[in-house]
């Protein structure tokens, strides 16, 4: 599935992965967001994913004009995990519809973990 | 060291008291710089509010403090610690209560605050924060808190006093905060520092200062809670009269379940309910009828304390009075609408229109064009979420759009849909002149979502040019702007620049201009009549213009808005 649009000249496709590579980069910038975790969640294990596929940690359902992204996100202990989400949300968002130039009709973030960092304290 | 030898002795401790004072002095230099700080931001977010998110979560911090009882170090900043991540706005905010924790973390079981833990503090601070964060980048404030706290440490591994340190740290994180651009294209290109090592920064130099004393901010008025929250305004009567809050202090750690539960037990006693909690306190918050019930309930839990109930019904009827008799006070003529504003609006409608607007000319054409409730506010003054609730609640009808008419509104107006039953739509307005074309199309009858399609797409067709005055210095797009110059922009981008008003609005039309023929003009609050009559003369004869019309606005800081369609 992708997104796309067209005009006189011819025809613009978003791959799906694209959209999720740069939510995914536009959420790690969030602060308070310390990784992604793999949305394949059969297993039950919430792996902290690396760098190369954090898009691996977003779902993106397009459906006509309506893109839905979810989120699978681990935050930091000691931040407030309702804050980070929403700062989460209001970045990709934003992200997404200034650079990408597509409307994001609904967001989820599931938090699903937390992240000690400083546990030799 | 510039220091005054003549009564300074070294310390190096000091105790709570003054560490508190020097805490509140803080706040207030930090909220001196709220507004400078909000300008400094260059990062595209869409709630580019650095300072005021930084204000408000250290104001959350510091209200903690307040109400702490005690003058030991450790629980001082435990509870500044508690107060920033309860009241973390924003990325900014959130990255401060993450140092403030880290701060914290490093004073346990302190009495009186030492060289050592001062230093072990800062440090700890900036390595808390970088914690928080996936991938840091340079050139913020977490650069900022590091050479910060790195040069704490080795202030005091060369035994300086607390006052030293403090003057060190500040210094070096003054340092970093210039060389941020360096550091981030994005400053640099704007001219900028890093708007959240300003706030960082400030916190620094306000308790170095204060200690030195050097700061004279008087003592005796105590911080001013800004009374933002509780705002009841419907004359409606009100489901549950007593708002109530308490803490608990719990017997044993509060964890998230016992949160849910009592979230939801509290459920039946009435509204607003709000519950917080970590480490050995929960917050309640709740509108009720029987504020005694709630206590007892809270008894369960364990100790409880900082009881306030305040019985809203006669807040709300005190508000009111005050409000009109401020209102015979001031300004008979065109301001009495506050009073009515206040009252539920009745609307003759099945939609209810909700805008933004700043400046009565402006305010009375949106009247003209159907709108109940405008919404004092604009660029620099944005509304909060909280305006449009109240607004919201105040319209009697169960169908609403909001117009928010600035970018930086619309999540404000947005976020406000997840907090009312009632059926909302809000328009993207980017500006006064989209919100007044789309405006022309509202139907009353219509679905709310084939609406907003409609006045949306009205938008499409108008193109807004404002001009005003630069506030700093920048370099955008090639141009070197300086402060005070006359900027033009057209929807949001600035194309233009130049001495005066006039000139700039011609500039602005050579430039952009394409084949629309119907301009109207609104005029701010700082031009006269004649000039923009004369500038419309000019602009019909420069580019053969028949269909002109001004209208005044009277809005602050934009001298003129144009819509050209």
């Amino acid at each position: 599935m992708e997104k796309e649009w067209s005009n006189e000249f011819g025809r613009v496709i978003i791959s799906q992965e694209v959209i999720e590579t740069v939510s995914g980069l536009a959420a790690m910038e969030c602060y308070g967001l310390v990784g992604m975790s793999s949305h394949n969640m059969q297993d039950g294990i919430a792996d902290l994913l690396g760098w190369e596929n954090i898009s691996k940690g977003i779902e993106v359902d397009i459906d006509d004009d309506k893109v839905k992204l979810e989120l699978n996100i681990i935050v930091e202990y000691g931040t407030n995990i309702q804050e980070v989400a929403h700062n989460v949300m209001n970045r990709v968002k934003y992200v997404i519809e200034e650079n990408v130039g597509i409307h994001v009709e609904e967001i989820n973030i599931n938090i699903q973990g937390v992240r000690v960092g400083d546990v030799d304290k | 060291m510039s220091i005054n030898k003549e009564t300074y002795e070294p310390a190096n401790r000091i105790d709570g008291k003054e560490f508190k004072k020097m805490l509140y002095s803080s706040l207030k230099l930090l909220k001196k710089n709220q507004s400078y700080i909000d300008s400094l931001n260059v990062f595209p977010v869409p709630d580019g509010d650095t300072g005021t998110n930084m204000y408000l979560t250290y104001k959350e911090a510091i209200e903690e403090v307040k109400n702490l009882n005690s003058d030991r170090v450790d629980e001082i900043t435990s509870a500044l610690a508690q107060g920033a991540l309860m009241g973390a706005r924003g990325n900014s905010g959130v990255i401060l209560s993450q140092l403030l924790r880290g701060f914290s973390q490093a004073n346990e079981r302190v009495k009186n605050l030492n060289t050592k833990n001062l230093a072990a503090g800062i440090e700890n601070a900036s390595k808390i924060a970088y914690q928080g964060v996936l991938k840091p980048v340079e050139g913020t404030i977490l650069t900022v808190s590091r050479k910060a706290g790195e040069e704490a440490q080795s202030s005091y591994e060369d035994g300086y006093d607390i006052l030293g340190i403090l003057e060190n740290t500040y210094e070096a994180a003054e340092k970093a905060l210039e060389k941020t651009p360096e550091q981030l294209p994005k400053l640099k290109e704007a001219g900028v520092v890093d708007a959240g090592g300003v706030g960082f920064v400030t916190i620094l130099k306000a308790v170095y200062k204060e200690l030195k004393g050097d700061l004279s901010f008087s003592h005796e008025t105590e911080l001013e809670v800004v009374e933002t929250e509780e705002k009841e305004v419907s004359t409606e009567k009100l489901e549950y009269t007593y708002c109530t809050q308490t803490l608990i202090y719990t017997k044993e750690e509060v964890n998230n379940i016992n949160i849910e539960k009592i979230r939801e037990e509290l459920q039946e006693y009435g509204d607003s309910i709000m519950v917080v909690g970590s480490g050995n306190i929960i917050k309640i918050h709740i509108h009720t009828n029987n504020p005694g019930e709630i206590l007892e309930y809270a008894l369960d839990f364990g100790d409880i304390g900082d009881i306030s109930i305040d019985n809203m019904e006669r807040q709300k009827e005190h508000k009111e009075s005050a409000e009109v008799a401020k209102n015979l006070n001031e300004n008979k003529t065109s301001e009495t609408k506050v009073s009515e504003e206040k009252k539920l609006t009745k609307v003759d409608k099945d939609i209810g229109i909700i805008s933004v607007a700043k400046g009565n000319g402006m305010k009375n054409i949106m009247k003209d064009l159907g709108v109940d409730i405008i919404i004092s506010g604009g660029q620099s003054m944005n509304p909060s979420t909280n305006d449009f609730v109240e607004a919201i609640k105040q319209l009697d009808v169960d169908k609403i759009i909001i117009l928010p008419n600035n970018k930086n509104i619309i999540s404000a107006a947005k976020q406000s849909m997840h907090l009312t039953d009632k059926e909302l739509a809000v328009i993207e307005t980017k500006s006064i002149p989209e919100a007044i074309s789309s405006l022309l199309v509202f139907n009353d009858q219509a679905e709310l979502s084939d609406l907003k399609e409609a006045m949306e797409g009205e938008t499409d067709y108008v193109k807004t040019a404002e001009i005003t005055t630069a506030v700093k210095d920048s370099k955008l797009k090639g141009f070197k702007i300086k402060e005070g110059d006359i900027i033009g922009l057209l929807d949001g981008e600035i194309e233009v620049h130049g001495e005066n008003y006039e000139d700039v609005v011609l500039k602005l039309f050579e430039k952009k201009l394409d084949d629309e023929d119907l301009i109207t003009i609104y005029y701010g609050e700082d031009v006269t009549e004649e000039e923009a009559e004369d500038l419309k003369n000019q602009l019909k004869e420069k580019f053969n213009l028949d269909e002109i019309e001004i209208y005044n606005g009277g809005q602050p800081l934009y001298p003129y808005i144009i819509s050209l369609e």
